[in-house]
């Protein structure tokens, strides 16, 4: 998978994992209905989507790798929060948007070449 | 990001304060009183005779104090033909007419009836239904029959206050009976959960005695021999907040017109000594024959002197006053109060014997105002039902500063011990002690012993030298220390746990209150192990069945200036700060959490567990639910404080809610094995009903949730059946 394709993907599991989490805080009866829980993680998702789409018009190397990592932190806190909120579907998008993650490590093709 | 790291801070900022408090919390302590048989004549008052003042209990209703406890002085109980307003009562059954029907005794096995007729199932607060169509094997198929929202709901952000939903529904007369805490009765279909008709009691809806707008349902009463074609020979009665007690034509949803007032009866005309608050009718009354028995609530955390305990009897068809029970000796009613009866009560109707659950004296955590004998407090206190006379009382706690009231209806079960067929009643306590005596006599069924407790510092104040400990069964948790601190929250909280653990004075659970430090500790306390729920039993096998809490709290008197000085905010339930206006000490009840949230103690924080009632023995036990903040759930093996108790099946499964996921649940009584749940609107802090209905049987929860646990409150009533072929 391209490096754009996988921050690609990233985004938009992202985005689902936001949707999950709103869903979660408005809709009855699911557990975690009105309480801050699920837009604390919707939070989290957003800035997964917002680091996402910085790092596909970053060019230095530098704050590529800052931003990874923060992301890389952000995903993890949220995945957290997900599962302790019992939202599987937002669970299952950040795992999506983990894989994104995972294979933007390697970098633009150009800085691998 | 900072979001989300201060989303992650919060899932370790778990368990809400459950800074539990009910309507008037008092701690248990039981005299060990060498049950002596009552010897007391019951003397059955005639209806058309005039009001007939009774001096009763003396030491012999009363059991006999052993060596150190002290003696126990006589209270006052009052046995009237006529309503003290002096208005006769032309309709009341004579009582010896009562005494002479025939009760059929649902506390034995098997237990009477598919149907759920009260708070706690029966009158023997067994909590047990003979259904067997649900099974273990099949309870995973259980699907939603109907779910329906009442409307009856406030979370407190708007005008009104908080609503606090702990009912159980009535199934009878071939309809489901649901009192809402806006005070209004629901008949709904039991299939279908149609609306068939319902009844609005206008009541004011303003938090008068209590933090939050309260109801725990409504009480059902028949006539055994009905007239044809008159009305109100089946009556749902509901108690308001502001001390009225609705009698309402089961059939039709109107009132009855021959009950009292146009079918409202005035409590509070009874409210004649400290009458700071009204009587508030929260709990249901307990129906046995055709005696309504009428306990009550009120706010006894903030004055020292407050309305006397007191338990009324009227007659189910026209409200005319029965009898009066005082739990405080007359002389000395004035200078302090409640020692009420709050929660449900059970009764053994074969025998016509009531028993009472009665709660701690004014004001709850200083006794100065109080030193003399009580012995009605903090009781369990059997009385004749057709004349309200004392049959046997134990005292749980001598002298209670603690705030033990005895916050649940004690459990009727016959048992077998070493043999012997005994008659037994099992009352659980905040203490977390099961106090099980012959319900007869009152007698000790293991021994109950008399053990020295440590006494306090404060001047002015009297410290009973022992109070009662249980030796079988044996105690749901250990009181002797306190829980470990939990490393979790001390290092998130850099040592806060344990430079609190270190600033609380501690001794064991009868530590008094005090002025040092950080207070007493307090564990177990008025947040209680066991809530008004109580303890489920199956006749079949001897098992009991009981949820408890782990709570960690302490209790910290101000010297009346100080107090002034601080106005510091009173906090979920009894908890926070509270004036005890009337006293030389305010006091503070504060949970003991870290700065985040946490509690500072080791889970669990809740569990459920099963009890041979042959051997006292546990059978098996469990960590309960699940606990949440902020929708966090945390793991099941933390377990999660409960309020509300289960109902079991004669199939072998508990079901119940109690928790703060407010999920439901049904469990294996046999295993403690989790064999069902389902997410419902808030928690169900009431005892789940079973009951069939046209060959089906169905299990209702209502989740109304209670601040105490957590913010969330419902209006929601969920019920569930197996799929229809």
């Amino acid at each position: 998978m391209s490096y754009r394709s996988s921050l690609t993907l990233l985004m938009l599991a992202a985005l689902v994992a936001l949707g999950f989490g709103l869903y979660g805080y408005f809709a009855p009866m699911t557990g975690v209905t009105g309480v801050w829980g699920p837009l604390a993680a919707s939070f989290g998702a957003l800035c997964l989507f917002l680091g996402a789409a910085l790092m596909t018009q970053a060019r230095a190397r530098t704050l590529r790798v800052i931003l990874m990592t923060l992301l890389g932190l952000a995903l993890a806190l949220t995945l957290l929060a997900a599962v302790l909120l019992h939202q599987w579907g937002m669970v299952t998008a950040l795992a999506i948007a983990g894989l994104g993650w995972l294979t933007a490590l390697s970098g633009p093709e150009e800085t691998r070449a | 990001m900072t979001r989300t790291l201060t989303c992650t801070t919060a899932l370790l900022a778990l368990l809400a304060a459950p800074a539990l408090a009910q309507e008037n919390m008092t701690p248990p302590a039981i005299d060990s009183p060498e049950a002596e048989s009552p010897e007391t004549p019951a003397q059955t008052p005639e209806a058309e005779a005039p009001a007939a003042e009774t001096d009763t209990p003396d030491a012999a209703e009363a059991p006999a104090a052993e060596e150190g406890a002290p003696e126990a002085p006589a209270a006052e109980m009052e046995t009237e033909a006529e309503p003290e307003s002096g208005e006769a009562a032309p309709d009341a059954p004579a009582a010896d007419q009562q005494a002479a029907r025939n009760f059929p005794s649902d506390a034995r096995i098997p237990p009477s009836g598919t149907d759920w007729t009260g708070f706690h199932g029966q009158l023997s607060a067994a909590k047990y239904s003979p259904l067997t169509q649900i099974t273990p094997e099949n309870v995973g198929d259980l699907e939603l029959a109907w779910r329906v929202h009442t409307g009856d709901v406030s979370d407190g952000s708007g005008d009104l206050p908080a609503t606090v939903w702990s009912a159980t529904p009535i199934y009878a007369n071939g309809l489901l009976y649901i009192g809402t805490p806006f005070y209004r009765v629901l008949a709904l279909d039991p299939e279908t959960g149609e609306e068939v008709w319902s009844f609005d009691s206008q009541s004011r809806l303003e938090a008068l005695t209590q933090p939050a707008l309260k109801n725990r349902g409504v009480a059902y009463w028949e006539a055994e021999e009905p007239v044809e074609g008159e009305a109100c020979q089946k009556i749902v009665y509901l108690g308001t907040m502001d001390a009225r007690l609705f009698a309402i034509d089961a059939d039709t949803g109107e009132p009855c017109a021959g009950f009292a007032e146009n079918g409202i009866l005035d409590v509070n005309q009874w409210n004649t000594v400290n009458d700071r608050w009204p009587l508030s009718l929260l709990q249901p009354p307990t129906i046995v024959g055709d005696h309504v028995i009428i306990g009550w609530a009120g706010n006894d955390w903030d004055w020292a002197e407050a309305p006397p305990g007191s338990v009324f009897s009227v007659n189910a068809r026209t409200g005319a006053l029965e009898w009066t029970f005082d739990t405080i000796p007359e002389e000395i009613r004035q200078q302090t109060g409640t020692a009420n009866v709050w929660t449900a009560m059970s009764a053994d109707e074969e025998r016509g014997i009531v028993y009472l659950p009665v709660a701690s004296p004014s004001p709850n955590y200083w006794g100065g105002n109080r030193t003399e004998e009580i012995p009605y407090a903090t009781s369990t206190t059997a009385l004749d039902v057709n004349t309200g006379e004392v049959i046997w009382s134990r005292q749980w706690v001598h002298h209670d500063i603690w705030d033990y009231d005895i916050n649940a209806a004690p459990t009727l079960m016959d048992i077998t011990v070493e043999g012997e067929d005994i008659p037994a009643l099992l009352q659980p306590t905040k203490m977390g002690f099961l106090f099980a005596v012959n319900r007869e006599t009152g007698e000790d069924i293991w021994p109950i012993e008399e053990r020295a407790v440590p006494a306090g510092d404060i001047e002015g104040e009297v410290y009973a030298p022992t109070q009662p400990f249980p030796t079988n069964p044996p105690p749901l948790i250990d009181q002797s220390r306190l829980p470990d601190v939990w490393p979790l929250a001390d290092i998130a909280s850099f040592g806060e746990c344990s430079r609190l653990w270190d600033e609380m004075v501690y001794e064991g659970m009868y530590q008094p209150p005090t002025t040092e430090g950080a207070g007493a500790g307090a564990y177990p306390n008025s947040a209680g192990v066991v809530q008004w729920g109580g303890v489920g039993f199956d006749p079949e096998n001897q098992i009991a069945v009981v949820n408890l809490s782990h709570v960690v709290q302490h209790i910290q008197l101000h010297p009346r200036e100080e107090y002034d000085a601080i106005q510091g905010e009173a906090g979920p339930g009894e908890s926070g700060f509270h004036p005890q206006t009337g006293a030389p000490f305010g006091m503070s009840l504060q949970t003991a959490l870290n700065r985040w949230g946490m509690p500072c103690w080791k889970p669990p924080f809740g569990e459920m567990m099963a009890i041979d009632m042959t051997t006292g023995e546990t059978l098996w036990r469990r960590p309960f639910g699940m606990s949440q903040r902020y929708g966090f759930y945390m793991p099941e093996a933390w377990g999660s404080p409960t309020i509300g108790g289960p109902a079991l099946t004669a199939s072998g499964l508990i079901f119940i809610g109690a928790t703060m996921d407010s999920m439901v649940r049904a469990y294996d009584l046999q295993t403690g094995e989790k064999l069902w749940q389902d997410l419902t609107e808030a928690p169900s802090v009431s005892n789940p009903a079973i009951y069939e209905h046209e060959g089906q049987q169905y299990v209702a929860f209502i989740s109304g949730g209670n601040s105490i646990l957590k913010p969330e409150v419902g209006d929601m009533v969920s019920v569930y059946r197996l799929p229809r072929d």
